[in-house]
């Protein structure tokens, strides 16, 4: 059982999207009680990325993390169409990761 | 956390704009930002490469665009476009679906973690439909401001 969950969120420039949608994260991490550290990127480093166990994305990209952490597409919470469905979706991997890690 | 809003003039606020393509309603705000000063040249050009790579359209109830970057920003800006035909943008989600922009938001950032609360502003006026609709009917370029000035209060200056 992991007691941390560390998330990159990434989008094209590493700016607006991620800056927003990282805020959002945090925001249903907490009220879940669920420890975190989230960290940003842009979406060209996706593949490379290690230490994580989620990647979040807010554009496109068919990249797979090499490290083999899942990349979930998490515009929805910046432009808040499906933003309900990605958070269950996001909560239930999480929790999936921390009781096997 | 320190406060900064983003900086705007009414010459950077466009109605009835004629673009015909995502490249022109770029070329013709970010010119104007280069314009007032609060960008290098190397912005136009490093904007434009990032749209197609990774364009901005957004997937929303009204659609709209946001192009935006931080390379060649000297001063945080935002500059609005009404379109008078819409413009086709690519989906940020990457989806085949072109986004049909009626207005275009084009912002430069210069330090995203000190503008968080700007950002997050922002992207809530992204998701008002109600508020988009009014703001794409609007004709007049000073009425235009006054509107977005109402909505995102501080969080723009005006210049």
């Amino acid at each position: 059982m992991k007691n941390k969950i560390n998330i990159a969120v990434a989008c094209g420039g590493g700016i607006f999207t991620t800056t927003v949608v990282t805020e959002k994260l945090e925001e249903i991490l907490r009220k879940n009680n669920i420890k975190y550290s989230i960290s940003p990127h842009k979406i060209t480093e996706v593949p490379n990325i290690t230490g994580v166990d989620i990647i979040v994305v807010t554009g496109k990209t068919s990249e797979k993390n090499k490290a083999g952490a899942p990349v979930m597409l998490g515009l929805p919470l910046f432009t808040g169409v499906g933003a309900e469905e990605f958070t269950k979706q996001f909560l239930e991997k999480v929790r999936e990761i921390m009781n096997n890690g | 956390m320190s406060f900064t809003g983003l900086v705007t003039s009414p010459s950077m606020i466009l109605t009835d704009c004629e673009a015909k393509s995502d490249v022109e309603v770029i070329k013709l705000l970010s010119g104007l930002a280069l314009e007032q000063g609060y960008v290098e040249e190397i912005f136009i050009e490093k904007i434009i490469e990032r749209e197609k790579a990774y364009p901005t359209g957004l997937p929303t109830e009204v659609q709209i665009a946001i192009p935006h970057v931080h390379d060649g920003c000297k001063k945080s800006f935002f500059s609005a476009a009404v379109l008078k035909e819409p413009v086709k943008f690519g989906s940020m989600d990457g989806s085949d679906d072109p986004i049909m922009a009626n207005i275009v938001f084009l912002f430069g950032i210069t330090d995203p973690s000190h503008q968080v609360k700007v950002l997050r502003k922002f992207s809530e006026v992204f998701q008002d439909a109600d508020l988009l609709r009014d703001l794409i009917s609007t004709r007049d370029n000073k009425e235009l401001l006054t509107k977005l000035k109402g909505a995102l209060g501080d969080y723009i200056i005006i210049q």
